[in-house]
């Protein structure tokens, strides 16, 4: 085996979290999207011969990425995938268009902007994501039914977004 | 700013479906026909699901996520196994360019060392070129594992448990060689990378824990994963395999095997050295004995199996012995002699120092047959646990411990209890039940045999009674 460039070192780890994003935009959950992002790892450490240095890494990695997830719905022998294969074709080619963003920057926007929530927005993002409560459990306990807790960490998470675009955007003008 | 092009609250109220609910197949059909339909409604559902996977990574896996070259990582209590393995072939690369720069930074004038020699309980070890002494250091040798158990600790932080009869040979601190017998690997994140390499494979490890077995006669390989991720490469074929957690697979030849799901206890079986033992007591041998928890594939009638761990493959064993003839004031001791053999089956790794509990079942008028005993019938059994029985129809007479890595030899007890349970019940037929009260840690761990009556060398299990003097 041959000693990798440690640039390419580097730009596997820099871009754990942005193909974790991709992978669940692409398969539509989080547990689909770990175990092929462990998938596209391996290949992207089997074939690093074929990525050229100096060329978008990003662009290469995707494209690894969105290759095993197809594998994976093709493979996969549970129900129907989220979305079609054309589809996501289509949103796989036109995340090649998304300007890429800095990945501590994009990690501080998510931050600042989980400070600015009020504390019960805050404290409800936790039991779903850190305590990864089931909706159903959570409503059960705060006496609220699915459907109204389900809008609700929707809106809490389209705060978040708006709030994230926009420190984004004032750092990148 | 133009209005959207979509129904943006029936977006929304998709979104939040997919996210935190059951999307069912209408929705799913509405979903793929708005995001089809309209740029922008892609383009918020790739942000909403970004969002998504960024709060997942946030809140759980995020801080080993960010770990940067140069950075300690922080390891989150609550992380998850998957994200674990999500991150080791990234860990390999460090693995490797660390391996890498050892190598060229230590030089090339003396065989360095590159391991050591952890522990080696009860090993007896045959002709290697390497010392053997516990806590010596290893370089590139062969090392001969007769019989117990020894773990090497690389330097690049990997560990390997060797179980008797095992030739092992070391090559460096990111790669080992299996000439026969079994091998545990435990591969910490820093030894991502290292490799085993068998007379038929070659695993490279992506952070696991797993075990190679290689049958001593073909040279055929079986490998299987515990947790992880490890890659099986046939170098006849140059086929390669990718297995994961609770997979195995084979090589042999130019054939490399099916990749199959579950755990296996069949590793290559041990060689059988017979033994003999008896004491200087009056001696009772078991007129009946058998085992519970058989299955199929790994039936044995010459050793009765003891096993504590997953529920189907638990086991225990049962002794009737005939006290018929003895006096019972005579009694003033009396011990249970049981001889160990091993199986071949399960890896002693996954057992440590293994406590075995002697129980007497109370009534002497519950007759059970050895050529049909199971679970369903078997006297005081609890089905489906490791080491319970019923308790008000049994007495604990007493424990003993087999070291780990141990198989073979005699062991029981001899104690007061045992010879009160005896005088208690004179002229029946009692019976004894021998439990493992110490599970397993991993699963396929080792299955303890103990020589049956049926045993063509060793003695059966045996009741050694000390009468008083006339």
């Amino acid at each position: 085996m041959s000693v990798p460039d440690p640039q390419f070192i580097c730009d596997l780890t820099d871009w754990q979290n942005r193909l974790f994003g991709y992978l669940v935009t692409l398969l539509g959950n989080v547990h689909d999207a770990r175990d092929v992002l462990q998938e596209t790892n391996l290949v992207m450490w089997r074939r690093m011969d074929t990525f050229t240095p100096g060329t978008d890494f990003g662009a290469w990695a995707r494209k690894c990425a969105y290759f095993q997830a197809m594998a994976f719905l093709r493979d996969r022998k549970r129900g129907p995938s989220l979305l079609g294969e054309e589809l996501l074709a289509l949103i796989a080619e036109e995340q090649e268009k998304y300007p890429s963003v800095d990945e501590n920057e994009r990690k501080l926007a998510l931050r600042d902007c989980l400070a600015q929530l009020r504390d019960d927005q805050r404290s409800l993002i936790k039991c779903r994501y850190a305590d990864q409560l089931p909706v159903r459990k959570l409503a059960a306990d705060l006496g609220k039914s699915e459907s109204a807790l389900k809008m609700t960490l929707l809106r809490i998470r389209e705060l978040l977004q708006v709030c994230i675009s926009s420190k984004l955007k004032e750092a990148n003008p | 700013m133009k209005p959207p092009d979509f129904d943006k609250n029936r977006l929304r109220q998709l979104i939040a479906e997919a996210l935190d609910g059951q999307i069912d197949e209408a929705g799913r059909h509405a979903l793929n026909e708005t995001l089809t339909a309209s740029a922008e409604a892609r383009r918020h559902y790739a942000e909403m699901m970004d969002l998504h996977a960024r709060l997942h990574l946030e809140y759980n896996g995020g801080r080993e996520a960010d770990f940067m070259p140069g950075e300690k990582p922080v390891r989150s209590g609550k992380q998850s196994n998957g994200w674990r393995t999500a991150w080791m072939a990234t860990a390999a690369a460090f693995a490797l360019f660390g391996a890498a720069a050892l190598m060229f930074f230590s030089g090339e004038n003396q065989p360095p060392s590159f391991a050591t020699l952890e522990k080696s309980p009860s090993a007896r070890w045959g002709a290697g070129d390497l010392p053997t002494r516990e806590g010596t250091r290893l370089g590139a040798g062969t090392l001969r594992l007769e019989e117990g158990l020894a773990v090497i600790r690389f330097d690049s932080g990997a560990k390997v448990s060797l179980e008797a009869p095992v030739e092992f040979r070391l090559l460096d601190a990111m790669n080992g060689h299996i000439l026969s017998g079994t091998a545990v690997a435990d591969v910490p994140e820093s030894a991502i990378g290292f490799r085993i390499g068998t007379p038929s494979a070659m695993v490279v490890d992506f952070g696991t824990r797993f075990a190679i077995s290689v049958d001593p006669q073909s040279g055929g390989t079986r490998a299987q994963v515990f947790e992880g991720l490890i890659e099986v490469k046939n170098p006849i074929t140059s086929e390669t395999v990718s297995l994961k957690t609770g997979q195995r697979t084979s090589v042999e030849g130019r054939l490399t095997g099916p990749v199959t799901e579950g755990f296996e206890e069949r590793f290559h079986p041990t060689a059988v050295d017979p033994f003999s033992k008896s004491p200087d007591w009056v001696l009772r041998k078991a007129t009946q004995d058998a085992y519970i928890g058989h299955t199929l594939v790994t039936d044995s009638t010459e050793l009765l199996y003891v096993k504590n761990g997953e529920s189907d493959f638990n086991r225990r064993a049962y002794f009737a012995f005939d006290l018929s003839g003895l006096d019972p004031g005579q009694i003033v001791s009396a011990g249970l002699m049981l001889y160990f053999e091993p199986t071949g089956l399960g890896l002693a790794s996954h057992v440590p120092d293994a406590t075995f509990a002697v129980y007497g079942l109370l009534a002497t008028d519950q007759p059970w047959d050895e050529n049909n005993l199971r679970p369903r019938n078997a006297p005081a059994n609890i089905r489906g646990t490791g080491d319970q029985l019923i308790a008000d129809e049994v007495t604990k007479l007493g424990t003993f411990v087999v070291p780990q890595g141990v198989q073979r030899g005699r062991f029981g007890i001899e104690n007061d209890t045992l010879a009160a349970f005896l005088r208690q019940r004179p002229g029946s037929t009692v019976t004894l039940i021998l439990v493992r009260e110490t599970a397993e840690t991993a699963s396929a761990g080792l299955i303890h045999g103990i020589a049956s009556r049926r045993h063509p060398t060793l003695p059966a299990p045996t009741l050694a009674i000390r009468l008083r003097e006339e």
